[in-house]
């Protein structure tokens, strides 16, 4: 394929990596961000890089811009009308969540909604139990490309009617890659995330 | 008189070994529905099944929450891994009897296999067959299962009409390993269902419910009245097929029908929870060790350690790393082998000390 830069992840194999440099090709490792800034880093970093620095700016401050339009919003949200969500990145049985440092997490933050599952790190697999003894408002699922009724598949567990997001409705699909692709679209997934959890408020 | 006595001793000797285990398996289960997220007490849970079953209003001295968690969350899931777990015991100690072989167990013959193919299969292309909608998974792996053990035992026909002992196990041996390597090329090409796959190949009893307990119960009915009423001839054949022959047992037949009946047991209960080891391998050589050959105790003794075993190992699973949870097939490795360890040493040493 003869590339001009190969940008590689932290963890790719440092030989591999060495491989490509010993062959001519340079090669560039982006640290995988784990927050906005860090985003914004790796975006200006690719920028400087394939010498689009000007247009890496340019994403950079329409993100920033439509992000602080997002706060904005969420401020207004009064803490007793603030909502615990949890959010559900795979199907029953196996039911995985996002804790801290993830950001799904950093998303729920912007958007002043509680991460119901704030009290674990990274991306636990959650029983049942806890998840019915969390009582989230809202159940956000990300598995909706794989998965054909993500709802149905939530308001039909058994044991869960008394949960308040499935006595409430308020169980939604998002776009998995808008919410966990650390790029310039993070910005639309916490739109959505807004949309979904907050619809008075984040509805344009 | 001496022969009197010998039989009275025996029979004291299975009366207390089933009361024991029976106090086990009952046991095991009030403790499995009353801990988890939140406790309920034993009293309480007495109250809400005495409730449901002479169908008369819930007293309000009890927490409505604590019916639903009883009543759809946790009963289910207990009786359905005592179902699972009695279902594994009977089928190995089965298995490992016809066999003649102490490592055999219910996946041997290589139908957890073909359970798993169709389960893995199910998650892969995200299938879903009208009408059955999620219980399109275990529907599925059933019948694969099923298909296995036809293809397999019709496959060791042909190649040895007696369908001796070592033909049985090699075929097994073949079509798990065959089996196996599509389960393997399809973990290599999925994507977001790798989760999924990885947790169900890992064993798992959580989040199954009723309709699941009601799936594989006809299963477990049908395939241990089977092996109960063929005890006597296991009896027989365990001393070798020649030997059953001259007691009169017609052994190609009973074998046939002996594995079938473990093979449907052990298919079922892959279906429901996936492939939970070490139960059906280790449970019916721990009875063995305590109280003897004889398959008409065997069994059911079995059956009734298997349950409990496998009730408290899923306990264990759900609330060590609370709120999170670790599959089941890990936990019953790792509490299973070091007291199973433990006690075949035991018994070598006491052996020799007799000696």
């Amino acid at each position: 394929m003869e590339p001009q830069l190969v940008l590689a992840d932290q963890s790719n194999d440092e030989k591999a990596l060495d491989q490509l440099r010993d062959s001519g090709i340079p090669v560039l490792v982006v640290s995988s961000a784990s927050n906005f800034d860090g985003v914004y880093d790796v975006i200006g970093l690719i920028g400087k890089a394939t010498g689009t620095h000007e247009k890496a700016l340019d994403i950079i401050t329409e993100m920033k811009d439509k992000l602080i339009a997002l706060e904005e919003k969420a401020s207004t949200i009064e803490e007793k009308d603030q909502k615990s969500v949890f959010v559900e990145i795979s199907p029953s049985p196996e039911i995985y969540t996002t804790g801290k440092d993830t950001f799904m997490d950093e998303l729920l933050t912007k958007i002043n909604a509680k991460n119901a599952a704030e009290d674990q790190v990274g991306w636990p697999k959650m029983n049942e139990e806890a998840i019915i003894a969390l009582n989230p408002d809202v159940i956000i699922t990300t598995y909706g490309s794989f998965v054909e009724d993500p709802v149905a598949e939530v308001t039909e567990r058994n044991g869960w009617n008394e949960v308040t997001a499935v006595k409430n409705k308020q169980i939604i699909d998002v776009n998995e890659d808008l919410v966990s692709r650390p790029g310039p679209r993070l910005v639309e997934g916490a739109e959505e995330l807004g949309k979904a959890i907050y619809p008075d408020i984040f509805a344009e | 008189m001496e022969k009197r006595y010998i039989q009275t001793f025996l029979q004291s000797k299975y009366l207390f070994a089933y009361f024991l285990l029976l106090s086990l398996l009952i046991g095991a289960m009030l403790i499995g529905i009353s801990i988890g997220t939140v406790k309920v007490a034993v009293v309480d849970i007495l109250k809400i099944v005495y409730a449901h079953i002479s169908q008369r209003p819930l007293s309000n001295e009890v927490n409505p929450m604590y019916e639903n968690i009883v009543m759809n969350i946790r009963m289910p899931r207990v009786i359905l891994s005592g179902l699972i777990g009695a279902s594994l015991a009977i089928a190995g100690a089965a298995f490992q009897g016809l066999l003649r072989n102490p490592l055999a167990d219910p996946y041997t013959l290589g139908v957890s296999s073909g359970a798993s193919v169709g389960a893995v299969m199910t998650i892969f292309f995200s299938l879903s067959i009208p009408f059955l909608g999620i219980f399109t998974l275990p529907v599925v792996s059933i019948v694969a299962s099923f298909i296995t053990i036809f293809v397999v035992l019709f496959f060791a026909k042909r190649i040895d009409q007696s369908m001796r002992v070592e033909t049985i196990i090699l075929t097994g041996v073949i079509f798990s390993s065959f089996l196996g390597a599509f389960i393997s090329l399809m973990i290599a090409l999925t994507g977001e269902e790798l989760r999924q796959i990885i947790g169900w190949l890992l064993g798992s009893v959580s989040m199954r419910g009723w309709d699941y307990v009601w799936i594989i119960l006809p299963f477990f009915i049908i395939g241990s009245v089977l092996l109960f009423i063929h005890a006597t001839e296991l009896n027989a054949m365990s001393f070798g097929e020649e030997q059953a022959k001259h007691l009169g047992v017609h052994v190609e037949r009973k074998k046939m029908i002996i594995l079938i009946a473990g093979s449907i047991l052990t298919g079922a209960a892959v279906a429901v929870s996936g492939t939970i080891g070490f139960v059906g391998l280790v449970i019916p050589h721990f009875i063995r060790i305590i109280w003897g050959q004889d398959h008409r105790h065997l069994l059911p003794l079995s059956m009734l350690a298997g349950a409990a075993f496998l009730i408290m190992a899923d306990l264990v699973s759900r609330i060590i790393i609370a709120p999170s949870e670790l599959p089941i097939g890990v936990i019953t490795a790792l509490i299973g082998a070091p007291i199973f360890a433990f006690i075949l040493m035991k018994q070598r040493l006491k052996r020799k000390e007799i000696i």
